[in-house]
């Protein structure tokens, strides 16, 4: 019951907040996300599927979740605090991201599962 | 301080770090009060910076990029930081180490729900899509590419152990920002960028300790007693979520009474803490750096608003270096 109330919200926070999940180029680059959005990718170095976020979410298990997974800041004047665990839990915070910033995480380290919109690191 | 002292303050700023051409440009113009800064140097050991002074550095980069677009021509909207929000924040980041917070848990229960969105899209945001989507494609290229840098600019790597590398840009408005904020960027963002990752490693040691899992063993006891079979808050937070409200919030205030009176909390504070200095020791010139390039400019914006007729001495008010 736990998991299917976390799943559900999951997928309807995604389609609220614009997690969009997209085809990237072979040898995609960061610039190719929008602004305004925080892109993961599912491989490294930019490449594979992504999906663009505007707000708070949970990556969705199938897209970019549990992924070897790298990502891009595209927006202009919010940080993004990246969790290792689903619903944004305060101490799951692996890292925050400032506008402009790159950020690349591989296995066997724990993967990136929700992402919090926040003013400033 | 008012926005207004904090812009004037930005303009000195700007006029002393170089002959700059300011072009008009449709930004948002910040107008609510400002923030009293508060020098983060008032806490040299801390690592969390006051909300104040993080509002301050945060509005401060955010006007210099809009100076730095405004003289490419382009326009950057950004919404001047609410402190409340602010605070709001930090007080979501270390709820876990508050549970025994008894009024909060009879008035919030566990919290807000985990999958609902926090807040819609800012006014800023609003402004900054509608202004993109009146852009030429080539116009809009261009006004990504001077904020963001180049494709293929040189980038300030910094990777830190069981948590991934960051880049930071060296080129576009961000870029300049920072420099002309902290003065050593590169510096400030290895520093920056460390100790913003230091949560899942002090987190780690807190868990390991036999203290904290005492602590947590005695809460369960707690609550057993009364009637709910949970190991961990967390446990307990799950549960909550698939009940009707008000039976949420009897069990958050029933685990919360527990928590006050075995000392859960008051554990996990203290262990927190102390992870917290065994970190900054083992990444002594990041934590050394993060306190004293944040300081120091805090303190360069505060020195520029307070001093009235302040003319900008070119030598000391932009960061050095910048």
């Amino acid at each position: 019951m736990i998991k299917k109330t976390v799943s559900v919200a999951s997928v309807v926070g995604a389609l609220l907040v614009g997690g969009v999940l997209a085809a990237a180029p072979a040898q995609a680059v960061p610039h190719d996300c929008p602004s305004g959005n925080y892109c993961v990718w599912t491989g490294p170095n930019h490449t594979g599927f992504w999906e663009k976020f505007s707000w708070n979410s949970n990556l969705v298990p199938g897209t970019v979740f549990q992924a070897d997974n790298s990502s891009f800041n595209r927006m202009s004047s919010y940080a993004m605090k990246l969790h290792y665990q689903p619903n944004r839990t305060s101490s799951s915070v692996y890292a925050c991201s400032r506008p402009g910033t790159l950020w690349y995480q591989h296995r066997p380290a724990e993967q990136l599962a929700s992402l919090s919109k926040v003013s400033t690191c | 301080m008012t926005r207004s002292d904090t812009a004037r303050a930005l303009i000195l700023l700007l006029l002393a770090a170089a002959p700059l051409v300011v072009t008009a440009s449709a930004c948002s113009s910040p107008s609510a009060p400002a923030p009293a800064p508060v020098p983060a140097a008032a806490r040299p050991g801390a690592l969390d910076l006051p909300a104040e002074t993080r509002a301050l550095l945060a509005d401060a980069e955010r006007a210099l990029v809009r100076d730095c677009m405004a003289r490419q021509g382009f326009s950057f909207f950004y919404d001047s930081t609410d402190l409340a929000e602010l605070r709001a924040e930090a007080a979501a980041t270390n709820r876990e180490l508050t549970l025994d917070d008894v009024p909060r848990a009879r008035r919030e229960g566990f919290g807000p729900a985990p999958g609902a969105p926090a807040r819609s899209s800012s006014p800023a945001e609003r402004q900054e899509q509608a202004y993109l989507a009146g852009l030429s494609p080539q116009r809009r290229n261009a006004w990504e590419k001077a904020l963001m840098g180049q494709p293929g600019q040189r980038r300030i790597k910094v990777s830190v152990p069981g948590v991934g590398t960051m880049e930071h840009p060296t080129a576009g408005c961000f870029a300049e920002a920072r420099i002309r904020l902290f003065g050593d960027y590169e510096r400030w963002a290895r520093a920056d960028t460390f100790v913003n990752a230091r949560f899942r490693p002090v987190d780690e040691e807190v868990k390991k300790s036999p203290d904290y899992k005492e602590a947590t063993a005695r809460w369960s006891t707690c609550v057993g007693a009364r009637g709910h079979h949970f190991t961990t808050p967390d446990n307990a937070r799950a549960r909550a979520s698939t009940l009707q409200r008000d039976q949420a919030i009897s069990l958050a205030v029933a685990t919360a009474e527990c928590d006050r009176q075995v000392g859960r909390s008051k554990t996990h504070r203290s262990l927190y803490e102390q992870a917290t200095r065994h970190w900054a020791e083992r990444h002594p010139t990041e934590a050394a750096d993060f306190r004293r390039l944040n300081a120091e400019a805090a303190a360069r914006l505060t020195a520029a608003t307070t001093a009235p007729g302040h003319v900008p001495d070119p030598a000391m008010t932009p960061a050095p270096g910048s």
